[in-house]
Formats: C-alpha cells, sequence, structure tokens
C-alpha cells in the first residue's frame, strides 16, 4: 500500500522524443489525493496500459491548457487585443488545415468572449455594429444572442477557426445554463472544460470546449472573490473530437493500420456496435464510477476504439469539475506504445501511477470483464512486438512471453527451463555489468524505472538490440524488491538507423571540415552562419569563429533584404545556384558563385551553400568581350578599309577577301575565296613571282613592291604590294595577308608630271638651241667677219641666251626636285671618274678666268654605289659656283675622300666669300650674294638650293665656311652603302 | 686622197634651223655632213650611207630618235657598233628616257642647249671611232 501527497505540484514540462512520436508532457496542477491499491493483481501489461492512457489525456490537457494560458499572457501584455492581433495569434496556433503534424492540430478555433455588464450591453453592440475590422458580416443587425436576461453576459467578441467560421459572433457562452453553471467554477479553477450542446449551432457533442478566465491586467485572483471581481472575460479554443483523432491517427497510424485496428472516424458510442460495457451508461451520469468500455464499430472493418468516461473523482483529479464526458479517441495500440514514454520526470510519473491505480481499482470489481478484455489486450501485446518478462527476483523465476523469445529467434518451448539465467546467458557479456548497475540503483529506490538498451544473443549468432524496461512491482516489509515486471522491444532496425544516420553525420561533418571547397551552413531565417569549414576561413580571412559570429548579409554585397529574399528562395527551391559579390577580410570583393540548397539538421531547416571564387572567369569574361568588341572593330576595319586586303592559307587560297579587294579586282568575294591570287595576277616575269613566294614562304619574310595586275574586265592596274607571312608559336606560316594599293592614278599622275617636265624643257629648248648656236656661229665669222658693233651686240645675244639656257636647266631640276618626280638610280661608279669629267666639262671656263684646279683625291678610284647624274650635279654645282665667284687666277681645290661611314667633297675656293650677314640665305631659292654680282650678274641663284635638296635625298649634309674676300670652302658629306 | 678620209656624220634632226646650224659647222670643219629629218629617214639613210658618226635627235615625227636608235641596234649588224651621239633637249635623267637609252648604248648623249655649238662639235669629235 502506498500513500500518495496531496500537495500542489507545479507545471511543468517535458519533452521526451523517441522512435517514431514526440510528446509533450506537462503535468498541471493537482490537488486531489488517492490511494492507489495493489496493481498486482492485474498483472503489468494492465498496468502500462494504463498508464498509456493516462499519459495521452494529460499530455493532451497539457497542451490544450498551456495554449490558453498562453493566450491569457498574450492580453496580459498589452491593454487592448485588437481583431487583427487575435488572428494573427490564431493562426500561429495550427489553425491552418495543412498543419496536421501539429500537436494543436486538433485545435478548431479560439474565441475570446469579455465580461459584459447588462448596463453596458447597449453601447457593446454599437461598439460592435461599428467595427469595421469584422470581416465579410453584415453587423447592422448584430446583436447579443442571449435566451436570458442577465445581469452580464459573455458574448463572443473575436472568433478564429480553422473554417474562417464566424457565425458565432455575438453569442453568450453563459446563455446555456449548463455552461453558465461551468463557467461558475473558473470563480475557483482556471481551466473549464466541456462540451457545447447543439445551441451552438454546432453537431452535438461535436465539440470539446476548454475555457479560461481572463482578469484585469495585474489584479488579484486567488480567492472566488477576486476572481468574480476582476474577470473581465473567456478565451477559449474548441477541438473538433474527429481532429483529436486525426491527429493521433497521423502519430500512430502505421502501426494502427499493421495491426488492422482501427478507431472510427468521426464516431461516437451511439455509431458503433457496443461490444462490451463495463457498466450500463445510465451509470455515468450518476458521477461516481469511471466506465471503461470497448467498442466494435459496426462498420465490416471491424475496427475497435476504446471510450472511456470520466467520473466527479477523475475529473477532480485533473482538477476540473468535468461535467460531460471525456471522450478519448485513443487506438488501444497507443496504450502499449506508451510504455516507452520517458518517464524521467517524478510528477509526470506519479500522476500516471495515480491514474494507473483508479483505474485498475474499478476495474478490479469487474473481474469477468477484465478477463475478458485482458485476454484481448495480450492479442494486441503480441501485436505490438513487445516481449514480456515478469521476474520473482529472490526465487530467480522468470516468466516471458512468446515474443519474447521470439525477437531472438527462439520459441519459448525451446528456452524452457527458464530462469534468470536465461536471460544472463543471452544478454551481452559487455552489458551485464551496466545492466547490474541499473537494476541495484532501481532496487535501491534512486530510479523510479529501469531502462537499458543493451545487447542479446540471437539464435544465429548475431547481436539483438533491445530496449529492456521494467519496475518492481512488489516489496517485502524490508523494501527488498520480490517481483519485477517490464518488457522488451526490439530495437535493432531502429539501432542500425541510428547508426547510420550517425555515418552519414559524420560523412558530412568530414566532407564539410575537409573539403576544399568554401561551404557554409546558414540560419535562413536571420542569415547567422551556423558553421564554416576551413576552406571558407581561408577564402574569407575570417576564422571559423569569427564567421559563426557573422550574418551572410555581412559577407553579401547586395541589400540585406534582397539578401533574404534570395535565402527564403533557396530554402523553398532545391538546389539553386546564384552569382553574388562576397566581401572578404582584407576588403576585397570577389565574384562568387554560391550553390544553396536547404537541407534539415537535427529537425531544423538549414541552408548549406558552397561558395566558389569566379573572379577570374568574370574577369576573363570581361576581357573576352572587349577582345571581341575589339576583333570585332579591327574586322570592320579590315573589311572597310579601301585598299584590297586578302588572307590566304600556305598554300596561297583566298580565306579572306575584303571590299577593298572586290572593288580592285572587280571579282567578288565569293569568287575569290577558294582560288589564289594569281587569278588576277600573272602579268609579272615568272621570275618575280619565284622571288616573290621564296621570300614570304622559304625566308618567311615579308615582300614588299610595285606590282601589275589585271581586273576581271581586263584592264591593267598598277599596284603596291605588301605580303606578310603570319606566323605561329612553331615558327610555321599560318596564313598570308596581302595588302595592295592601287597606285595605277598616282603613277599616271606622276608621269604626266615628269611628262610636262620633259616637254616643257624641250620646247623651251628648242628655240634657245637655235639662238645659241647661231649668234655663235655669227661671231665664229661662219657668215663674214663682223665689224666691233655687230660683234657686241650678237655677244650680247650669245651670252643671254646661254643663261637662258642655263636657267631653264636649273628651273626644270627644281621643279623635278619639288614634284618628287627626280629618279634616283643608284649604280656602282667612280666618284674621282665623274669629278674628272666635270672638270674637263667646265675646263673651257677655267681657262678662261685663268684658273687653277688642285686634285686632292684620297685614292686613285673610289668607288661607290650612287646616282651618277646626282653626284654629277653636286660637284658639277660646286665647282661651277667656284670658278664663277673667284678671280682670275685664283685657286680651287677640290678634294674627295672616303672612310667607312660616307664619302666627303670639299671645294675650296680664295674667291670672293660669301658675306657673314648673308650666310644663313646661301641655300634660298635665287639667292645671290650682295658682293658677287657685280662680278657675275648671271647666277640663277637655284644651284646650291639644288644641291642641297640633292644631297638631302640621299641622307647627306653640306655645309661651308666662307670669308668674305678671302674664300670659300664647301663640304658634302654623303653617306657610304653598305652592301 | 683627202677625199677618202673625209669623215661622214649623218645628222637625223627635225628642227631645220638647228639640222643646217650642224650640218654647216661640221661641213666647215671638214666632215661630209649628210642629213635626215626623222628617224625613218635617219634609219634608211644610216643603212645606205654608213656614216662614221650618227647625231641623232630625239624627239622627231614619223620616228623618234630613241626607236631608231634601237632598231639601229638591234636588226643590223653594221649599226650595233657605229657611233651614235644622242643630241637633245630632253633632260639625260628624265624618267623614260635615261632607262631606254642605256640599254642601246649610245656613245655620247648631249644636251643641245647646253652646249655651245664649237663645243659641240669638239665633243663629237671626241665621240669618233679612231681613225684606222
Amino acid at each position: 500500500m502506498k500513500e500518495l501527497n496531496t500537495k500542489n505540484i507545479p507545471k511543468s514540462v517535458l519533452f521526451s522524443s523517441l522512435i517514431f512520436f514526440l510528446i509533450a508532457f506537462i503535468v498541471f496542477n493537482i490537488s486531489n489525493s488517492f490511494s492507489i491499491d495493489s496493481k498486482k493483481e492485474y498483472g503489468a501489461t494492465f498496468e502500462k496500459y494504463a498508464e498509456a492512457i493516462s499519459g495521452n489525456i494529460i499530455a493532451d490537457e497539457v497542451a490544450r491548457s498551456e495554449l490558453l494560458y498562453s493566450a491569457r499572457a498574450l492580453f496580459e501584455s498589452s491593454d487592448s487585443i485588437m481583431r487583427n492581433e487575435w488572428q494573427t495569434y490564431s493562426n500561429a496556433h495550427s489553425l491552418r488545415k495543412s498543419d496536421t503534424d501539429s500537436p494543436l492540430y486538433p485545435l478548431y478555433g479560439l474565441f475570446y468572449a469579455p465580461r459584459v455588464l447588462s448596463r453596458n450591453l447597449n453601447s457593446y453592440v454599437a461598439g460592435v455594429r461599428n467595427d469595421k475590422t469584422v470581416p465579410e458580416l453584415d453587423l447592422s443587425k448584430y446583436t447579443v444572442i442571449s435566451e436570458s436576461t442577465s445581469t452580464e453576459y459573455y458574448p463572443i467578441h473575436y472568433l478564429e477557426t480553422r473554417e474562417g467560421e464566424q457565425s458565432l459572433l455575438g453569442f453568450d457562452i453563459s446563455s446555456v445554463v449548463s455552461v453558465n453553471k461551468i463557467l461558475n467554477v473558473s470563480l475557483k479553477n482556471d481551466v473549464v472544460k466541456f462540451t457545447l450542446a447543439t445551441k451552438l449551432g454546432m453537431a452535438n457533442d461535436a465539440y470539446l470546449i476548454y475555457v479560461l478566465p481572463l482578469f484585469k491586467n495585474g489584479s488579484p485572483h486567488s480567492t472566488a472573490e477576486e476572481r468574480d471581481m476582476n474577470l473581465i472575460g473567456y478565451i477559449g479554443a474548441l477541438y473538433k473530437k474527429t481532429d483529436i483523432y486525426i491527429h493521433n491517427k497521423q502519430v500512430f497510424g502505421e502501426l494502427l493500420s499493421s495491426i488492422n485496428l482501427k478507431v472510427i472516424d468521426g464516431a461516437d458510442s451511439e455509431n458503433g456496435s457496443l461490444l462490451y460495457e463495463s457498466k450500463s451508461k445510465s451509470s455515468v451520469n450518476s458521477g461516481k464510477v469511471p466506465l471503461f468500455s470497448v467498442i466494435k464499430n459496426s462498420r465490416p472493418e471491424g475496427s475497435y476504439y476504446i471510450q472511456f468516461s470520466s467520473t466527479p473523482e477523475l475529473d477532480a483529479l485533473v482538477n476540473n469539475d468535468l461535467t460531460s464526458r471525456l471522450v478519448i479517441y485513443m487506438g488501444i495500440l497507443f496504450a502499449f506504445l506508451s510504455a516507452i514514454y520517458a518517464y524521467t520526470l517524478l510528477d509526470a510519473r506519479r500522476k500516471a501511477e495515480d491514474l494507473a491505480g483508479i483505474i485498475t481499482k474499478d476495474l478490479r470489481e469487474k473481474e469477468v470483464v477484465l478477463e475478458q478484455s485482458e485476454a484481448d489486450l495480450k492479442n494486441v501485446i503480441f501485436g505490438s512486438n513487445a516481449g514480456t518478462w515478469d521476474w520473482y527476483i529472490k526465487t530467480g523465476k522468470v516468466t516471458f512471453n512468446e515474443r519474447w523469445a521470439e525477437i531472438l529467434g527462439y520459441t519459448l518451448a525451446e528456452l524452457e527451463p527458464v530462469s534468470i539465467k536465461t536471460w544472463e546467458t543471452l544478454a551481452h557479456p559487455d552489458d551485464l555489468k551496466e545492466s547490474d548497475r541499473l537494476l541495484n540503483e532501481h532496487f535501491e529506490g534512486k530510479t523510479e524505472f529501469y531502462s537499458f538498451d543493451s545487447r542479446m544473443k540471437h539464435k544465429d549468432g548475431s547481436w539483438v538490440w533491445v530496449t529492456d524496461r521494467g519496475r518492481v512491482v512488489e516489496w517485502d516489509e524490508a523494501h527488498k524488491p520480490v517481483r519485477m515486471t517490464g518488457t522488451h522491444i526490439d530495437i535493432t532496425k531502429l539501432k542500425e538507423i541510428q547508426k547510420s544516420l550517425e555515418e552519414s553525420e559524420e560523412k558530412f561533418r568530414a566532407l564539410f571540415e575537409r573539403s576544399s571547397a568554401v561551404m557554409l551552413l546558414i540560419n535562413p531565417d536571420d542569415g547567422n552562419i551556423i558553421d564554416a569549414n576551413q576552406a571558407a576561413e581561408n577564402f574569407y580571412g575570417w576564422t571559423i569563429s569569427q564567421l559563426k559570429e557573422m550574418s551572410i548579409r555581412q559577407i553579401n554585397t547586395l541589400d540585406p533584404n534582397v539578401v533574404s529574399r534570395h535565402m527564403e528562395e533557396a530554402t523553398q527551391a532545391k538546389n539553386v545556384l546564384f552569382e553574388f559579390k562576397h566581401k572578404r577580410a582584407d576588403g576585397s570583393v570577389r565574384d562568387v558563385e554560391v550553390f544553396s540548397n536547404g537541407i534539415v539538421i537535427g529537425g531544423k531547416k538549414v541552408l548549406f551553400s558552397i561558395i566558389s571564387d569566379i573572379t577570374k572567369r568574370k574577369n576573363a569574361e570581361e576581357s573576352l568581350a572587349i577582345k571581341i568588341e575589339e576583333l570585332q572593330q579591327f574586322r570592320e576595319a579590315v573589311s572597310n578599309a579601301s585598299d584590297h586586303i586578302v588572307i590566304s592559307d600556305v598554300e596561297g587560297k583566298i580565306i579572306y577577301a575584303n571590299k577593298g579587294a572586290e572593288q580592285m579586282t572587280g571579282y567578288s568575294k565569293e569568287e575569290m575565296i577558294g582560288k589564289t591570287p594569281a587569278i588576277w595576277g600573272g602579268q609579272m616575269p615568272k621570275k618575280f613571282y619565284e622571288e616573290l613566294w621564296h621570300q614570304i614562304k622559304e625566308l618567311k619574310q615579308p615582300f614588299a613592291g610595285e606590282i601589275t595586275n589585271k581586273r576581271k574586265n581586263g584592264l591593267l592596274y598598277e599596284s603596291e604590294v605588301s605580303i606578310t607571312p603570319i606566323i605561329n608559336i612553331e615558327g610555321n606560316i599560318e596564313y598570308f595577308v596581302g595588302v595592295e594599293r592601287d597606285i595605277t592614278k598616282a603613277k599616271q599622275i606622276d608621269r604626266s608630271k615628269s611628262e610636262f617636265v620633259s616637254v616643257a624643257s624641250h620646247q623651251l629648248r628648242t628655240p634657245l638651241t637655235a639662238i645659241n648656236w647661231y649668234s655663235e656661229m655669227l661671231l665664229s665669222g661662219d657668215a663674214g667677219k663682223l665689224n666691233k658693233k655687230q660683234n657686241l651686240y650678237v655677244s650680247e645675244v650669245n651670252a643671254s641666251s646661254m643663261r637662258m639656257s642655263e636657267l631653264v636647266t636649273a628651273l626644270l631640276d627644281v621643279s623635278r626636285i619639288e614634284l618628287g618626280t627626280f629618279s634616283s638610280s643608284p649604280k656602282e661608279l667612280d666618284i674621282i671618274q665623274v669629278a674628272d669629267s666635270v672638270i674637263k666639262e667646265i675646263q673651257v671656263n677655267i681657262k678662261a678666268r685663268n684658273q687653277k684646279v688642285i686634285k686632292e683625291y684620297g685614292a686613285k678610284k673610289i668607288i661607290e654605289i650612287m646616282d651618277q647624274t646626282l653626284v654629277r650635279m653636286i660637284i658639277q654645282n660646286l665647282m661651277t659656283n667656284s670658278t664663277k665667284y673667284t678671280k682670275e687666277g685664283g685657286q680651287i681645290n677640290l678634294s674627295i675622300n672616303k672612310n667607312e661611314k660616307e664619302i666627303e667633297i670639299k671645294v675650296k675656293d680664295n674667291g670672293y666669300g660669301i658675306p657673314l650677314n648673308q650666310q644663313d640665305k646661301v641655300y634660298n631659292k635665287f639667292f645671290r650674294g650682295e658682293n658677287i654680282t657685280q662680278y657675275a650678274p648671271d647666277g640663277t641663284g637655284l644651284g646650291l638650293y639644288i644641291t642641297k635638296q640633292m644631297v638631302e635625298k640621299v641622307g647627306g649634309n653640306i655645309s661651308f665656311i666662307s670669308e668674305e674676300g678671302k674664300g670659300t670652302e664647301f663640304t658634302v658629306k654623303l653617306p657610304v652603302i653598305k652592301e | 686622197m683627202e677625199e677618202l678620209i673625209k669623215r661622214k656624220i649623218l645628222i637625223v634632226e627635225d628642227e631645220v634651223s638647228q639640222r643646217k646650224a650642224l650640218a654647216d659647222k661640221f661641213a666647215r670643219d671638214g666632215f661630209t655632213a649628210i642629213e635626215a629629218q626623222d628617224g625613218e629617214e635617219g634609219f634608211a639613210m644610216a643603212i645606205k650611207e654608213q656614216p662614221d658618226l650618227i647625231l641623232l635627235d630625239i624627239v622627231m615625227p614619223k620616228m623618234g630618235g630613241l626607236e631608231m636608235l634601237k632598231k639601229l641596234r638591234g636588226e643590223n649588224e653594221w649599226g650595233k657598233n657605229v657611233s651614235v651621239v644622242v643630241l637633245s633637249n630632253l633632260n639625260e635623267n628624265d624618267v623614260n628616257v635615261v632607262s631606254s637609252i642605256r640599254e642601246d648604248k649610245p656613245t655620247c648623249y648631249l644636251v643641245k642647249s647646253n652646249w655651245a655649238i664649237n663645243e659641240l662639235v669638239e665633243k663629237v669629235k671626241t665621240c669618233l671611232p679612231k681613225q684606222v
């Protein structure tokens, strides 16, 4: 016999998570005490069954009360609660249809009914009629639905239901007499529970309603008077009974179906066929004894459910005066699965014990009934796969059920004779020690239960994992254990699952930590980094622990709201790929590709992101785009160039031709591609092409030259051509680029320019020649001797004409120089020989002026490649000047020398010299020294200009030293052409 | 005897005044001067008379001097070696003149207006083949 204490046990919460389900287990106030009779007559089996029922009753009761308490807290947190706040709160508590997994799912609706005193009723009604926040209702006719004239009303003010039902707004919950009576209970207790009658317009008995009184904020409410004074209304929760079943079906559905035992959907006792009834229904109302019945449903599936009706005593136990039956729609199996509840809290377990005691006490009186039900229950035990054991500790006598043996691959018969030794033999030797320890703890009263996951040897030699649970059910006078009962549940599969889960988690861990890919685990709600790997530390430059203190919003350069949106997207979808810019510790920003995936870890959804640095790729893409653009521009330029541009392969086959090529040759691109440039070539000597090919293909050198080609229409054209071999890294020719510029016109212009000069010079000279010659012949006396005067006159004619000839020649030279038509064709020549021939040519003049020419040649022959005309003109001009501007009898020194770099020609005289103030004008066109015009009036002033142009044309230079009255020395340096 | 050593000069020149002046001058100097007024006539006369030296103008109607020179050098055995003094008012370094003249090896190239006629005669004398 055992006395239970009577003290109030505070509310507490316990979560115990096991194989398939999770049950919230909270114990609330209890103020009665019951003595519990021995349960031994009814066996451990039924005890557990009772525990299960009570456990569920309590768990659900508590969860429902908790909801109301939290709703009350909502009101306590604020002076007034708006309708939309109530909606938000309600919807947050599993009012959505899809939340069938939630433990609160059976919740159908939440309401708030304020206390309205009759004198305030009119203003209250008026207030509601003006309430624009009530959706879709015609409030013009709103009134509080009440059947009686009361001093106070409790109209439903806010109502949120799963189906949006609001038709009960304004219903006075106290108007139902029985309910009113119930509400009076609230003067003493908190949670009040009842089944609403048809008055509420709902199916009879279909709703279970819990209400909680609401008091003025901060007011005392410990005594009945205080409670009545400060009561301001009620908060209520509606539960659809069918949903209570649906919810439990979610939890146990799979197992229920496996033993073909069903609880009927929405049915109550009237609709089922009663299989067994411990007491007539009428006695329920007497409130003296509880009712326990097993009901078979009338449907063909032959399903069962248990109906358990409360008694006033039981109601008192759970705090409330339950006037209505408490119907528990639970599968029978439910009871046995509850054996695995973790009763680690003393309060919870004691409560269960008490309930079990009450039930068993009542049932003991009905032995016949029990035998029958026990027989049924045994079947259920069998179906539940639990092995049972019953152990007399002192004697070692043990009873196992068939399932106990079956778990280990035996029949019970095979194990006979059984004793505690049977268990010791089959248990894993390594587990025995721990098992002994736990048993002793239990025997010493330190634990309420013995519970141990241990290994047992299977008949086939393998190890089977079982959860071994039990408790001492009988003690002797010395409080030593006499008898202990318990169960074995095969959890091998579970262990395997656990093991593989652990392994896969380990694998994930290893993969995460060691991966060279940057990985982050992110909380999608706030972006906080839950975990980061070494690669992330290396990449970002923050340590792993720093990263764990950060949010991804600090790393992503996007606006935090945008980041949140992306995280939501990634959490909902699977495998999302983003491109972002991520900041690093050193302040740098990298382009990254983020592969995000919502995964579940520890029941929580997190984002698993793999980050790859794509900065290089991005940069490459950008620079490629720029290059492509440049290439495009380049192509455009080539395509539109007026020059003819052709690209050919190594064999000369054309692979590209631009518009210029089309215009120049007259062939279309299509006609050219695949052919060789021979289609417009072939006009030059064979040798030319041989040399060309040798140059570009064998020597791999660019070729440049002038070439005559033939247009499609047969006309010839001249072009300047350059062909460049394009050589790859290996040094092989990839292709040839040929550029041609049509110079036909330019050539024609050049030709006509020089033709003009030729013609002009010829035409001017022809009459001059005649004048020269005939005047000369007259002077020579060819036509008879002239008298003095005649001779003088004709001499003037002759001299002027000669001067005119010189002038024509000089002018023509100047125009040739300036037009650029002066043609130079360097050839090997002996400069000494040229110089000598010039001296010979002007010998007549030298002799006439009685001058002396001194040759100072560095060698007998000075051979150099030069244009003869050019060299001749230079020497001739300088020598003629010296002759002209040196007094009679003067001396002219002509020196010619050659060194490695240049040929130096010096012409020195002791003539009139050039005045210092005029020396800078010497090379000007038509310049003549002021001091010499009197001595030599017939100079053209063009000689030095021409000479300087000539010298510079071949890259040489000319200079002089001169002193008036002393003489002049001109120096010309011409570069040597190196072979 | 004197008659035999009198040397023969063919003057091919379309400009009458110049041709006459030259012919007069060379005759005075003891040459037999024969005249032709264009290339065609000059060529025929050259073949027929086989002079010691030909004074040849370039710009002439019917057949220019350069063409005649080419023909002379190319078509006739005697013409290959005969002394030819190209006497023109075209400049020696005028593009098209230069190239073709050099190929056909004139003995001398003289620009008329640059020469006094006496000097010219002296110059031409230096171009005569040496007397055997």
